[in-house]
């Protein structure tokens, strides 16, 4: 059994891959030789041909779109059905020439039930990478052609049997076989053979003494009996995905757009490594400014595209680009997955994926500077501390435990400071402070600890030193009191 | 496992009384008539009586709602929680640190939303810190934001909201909805939510406890877990704005 994909006008979907818009008009692909290489069915009914110079397809619709041949988004293009056909079998011949953006496949005893279910998501999949494909299965490799050929585009034709190929091959006109030229075909229909299956009836003999080397090689083709031995390709895996666009992308969308194209490709490039990303790199390059790059260590190696759009895309939108973007790169870093199963009372960070984002999205609301895991650091100095992206690599702990104090045990409320400190008028009795004022608490100084005397820094420039007592104010509570040089200052509440 | 404490609501005392008092003033100024009705000393003894709440009335909190005593605390899951706390000094810090200690089954980090800036890692531990994820916010707009980010995220089986020092003009310009679209949230999540304010500010908090008792200079001298032990307050239970239980 074979499986026949196609991927119709192949070199104008993947020069288009990195376009947005919805060309629903007459469009033609021009080669590097400003000939017409393939146009659409609306450029058709134009009365342009293939092989037209770009003059003259013009000269025959004035508002026919012209896209050009991209040799690399060709290539990438059929890295990606290689990769998508790759999920079926690894067993692929890829068409080149005239039969290029086609591929293969050999199934080895295949279960047709599946088989289906197999196709229809390749099909889904290459129509999410912007190539639009439809398949056909049979039982030998020409035969699979002609079923993709009666299929319609993002279908999928499955012909389990010669009789049901006969009956196929009943509603085929002699135009859709390959290599049969138009003379051929006007001979034939002279003869009133007006489909595919009428002309495998014929006497084999007698169509190769009038049509020559063609009609005996149509004949067996038809009916089964050319047996060709494919020439399977190996690709080597790339985890690079770039766009050169036709046009500079303006604005967040456009660029999501191409985020989408280049993820969806990465996805089927790493399932067919069996591969996991552990980092991504964003390369934007900026008409008339600086190329931007970013590196993404991801939170957990994935090989989603979704996971992968997300991040980028909550990314993007923190980052205020200074121009077009004229060139994109997409790249990923692969490691093999991690096989390891989680403890069944472990508890660990649940979705590093949603934490990520939750992080992208407060970094955009207060900035990465305002949020963080506190950290204090190592100095006498009192509220000496930083903030640290909060990682979500953290060590599991068990279901059942806490987060424990440890060491010895903790002495008195927690402070809750106040930042800035807050003024503060101190009447000093005998040198100790008896009664505070300042704007949120006032009264007289019931008890009080201290002086505590804190130096620190001082073959630095930034030398420092201070007084500080702990106060307790009638009816208010215990409070924190500061004496730095000349000024008073209420630090914090022992709350 | 951490003893926990139990917040009680020994309003019966004189320097209660006061609280009340101050508190309702304070709050007719703002227009927060419902949540100041919540706060009357009369309604907290008869509200006690007509519940034929026990344990409410002797000053514990119901077993099935909010018990923070030893092994039966009940951690206020799936539910919006409000703590006003009467002043600086009351032990609405000792009340969060005992929070983001406590066992939760879900999600591994905690979020402290801190409108005044007001935490000192230096007190809480670096065993805490490591999973705390302290948000500095400006303004209320931020805090309802990044509130509502937070609350989505089951990664985080407890986020607080630190709204002291906030002007109340400021607080009440929150709209309702947008709280009741978070208790929502809190609702729908695994882990819990607490808002911390100096006035009763979330109409539609499930929970509300009052902290009133200030802090004395001896406490610095005792062990922070006999302190969350001791701390005061009141509970009240609230459901779609009414009173419960006292």
């Amino acid at each position: 059994m074979y499986l026949f994909i196609e991927i119709e006008n192949f070199r104008l979907f993947a020069a288009l891959r990195a376009s947005r818009r919805k060309l629903r008009g007459p469009v033609v692909l021009v080669d590097a030789e400003g000939r017409v290489a393939e146009l659409n069915s609306a450029a058709q009914g134009k009365q342009i041909l293939p092989g037209m110079t770009m003059a003259r397809a013009l000269s025959r619709c004035g508002g026919v779109e012209v896209v050009h041949a991209n040799p690399r988004a060709e290539s990438a293009a059929v890295r990606i059905l290689w990769n998508a056909a790759w999920q079926i079998t690894p067993q692929i011949e890829l068409g080149s020439g005239g039969s290029l953006g086609s591929a293969t496949l050999e199934l080895v005893r295949p279960d047709f039930e599946r088989l289906s279910g197999q196709a229809a998501l390749l099909i889904r999949r290459l129509r999410r990478c912007g190539l639009p494909a439809r398949a056909g299965a049979a039982s030998t490799p020409d035969w699979a052609l002609l079923a993709a050929t009666a299929a319609e585009r993002f279908q999928f034709k499955l012909v389990p049997s010669g009789a049901r190929m006969r009956e196929l091959l009943a509603y085929l006109p002699l135009q859709t076989l390959h290599g049969l030229s138009a003379s051929a075909c006007r001979i034939l229909e002279g003869w009133g053979i007006r489909s595919l299956a009428a002309m495998a009836e014929l006497p084999r003999q007698s169509l190769g003494e009038r049509l020559g080397p063609a009609g005996l090689e149509a004949w067996d083709l038809l009916n089964g009996r050319r047996h060709r031995v494919l020439r399977f390709e190996e690709l080597k895996p790339d985890f690079r995905e770039s766009f050169d666009p036709e046009e500079p992308l303006q604005g967040l969308e456009a660029l999501g757009f191409l985020i989408h194209r280049a993820a969806e490709a990465l996805q089927l490039q790493l399932e067919q490594a069996g591969k996991v990303a552990s980092s991504v790199h964003l390369d934007l390059w900026i008409e008339r400014g600086e190329p931007y790059h970013k590196s993404i260590r991801l939170p957990e190696a994935t090989n989603q595209a979704a996971l992968l759009e997300r991040l980028l895309r909550n990314h993007l939108e923190q980052v205020r680009l200074t121009g077009a973007v004229s060139k994109f790169q997409l790249a990923v870093d692969p490691v093999n997955p991690l096989s390891r199963q989680a403890g069944l009372f472990e508890r660990s960070v649940r979705n590093p994926w949603r934490l990520q984002e939750t992080l992208d999205q407060l970094a955009g609301l207060v900035g990465t500077e305002c949020f963080g895991s506190p950290r204090v650091l190592q100095t006498h100095r009192p509220d000496a501390h930083e903030l640290e992206p909060l990682s979500a690599e953290l060590e599991s702990t068990g279901l059942s435990q806490s987060v424990e104090l440890g060491g010895p045990p903790r002495m008195g409320p927690p402070l809750r400071r106040f930042r800035p400190p807050l003024r503060a008028r101190v009447l000093l009795e005998k040198k100790r402070p008896a009664h505070i004022e300042c704007a949120l608490v006032s009264g007289p100084v019931r008890h009080f600890n201290g002086p505590y005397s804190l130096n620190g820094d001082w073959a630095e420039a930034e030398a420092w030193s201070l007084c500080e007592w702990d106060v307790e104010i009638e009816g208010a509570g215990v409070y924190c009191l500061s004496r730095d040089a000349e000024r008073w200052q209420i630090v914090g509440a022992y709350d | 496992m951490v003893p926990l404490p139990i917040l009680i609501g020994s309003m019966a005392g004189k320097g209660a009384d006061d609280t009340f008092r101050t508190f309702r003033e304070a709050a007719d100024r703002v227009g927060l008539c419902p949540a100041t009705a919540l706060l009357d000393p009369a309604e907290h003894q008869q509200g006690a009586a007509a519940e034929g709440d026990r344990a409410a009335a002797a000053g514990r909190i119901p077993q099935n709602a909010f018990d923070l005593s030893g092994e039966s605390w009940r951690l206020p899951k799936r539910q919006l929680l409000e703590c006003v706390c009467a002043g600086a000094s009351v032990g609405g810090q000792s009340l969060l640190e005992c929070l983001l200690r406590a066992k939760w089954e879900s999600g591994v980090f905690s979020a402290v939303i801190d409108a005044a800036h007001a935490l000192d890692p230096a007190s809480l531990g670096s065993d805490l810190s490591e999973r705390l994820l302290w948000v500095q916010v400006k303004g209320v707009q931020q805090l309802v934001r990044a509130l509502d980010l937070l609350l989505r995220d089951d990664n985080f089986a407890l986020v607080a909201a630190d709204l002291r020092g906030l002007p109340a003009r400021e607080i009440h310009a929150i709209q309702p909805f947008s709280w009741y679209r978070l208790q929502r949230l809190a609702h729908q999540r695994a882990g819990g939510c607490v808002i911390f304010s100096d006035l009763p500010s979330v109409r539609c908090a499930d929970h509300r406890v009052l902290l009133s008792q200030p802090r004395s200079l001896d406490d610095l001298d005792r062990r922070r877990i006999d302190l969350l032990d001791d701390l005061e307050g009141s509970v009240r239970l609230h459901n779609r704005g009414q009173v419960l239980a006292v």
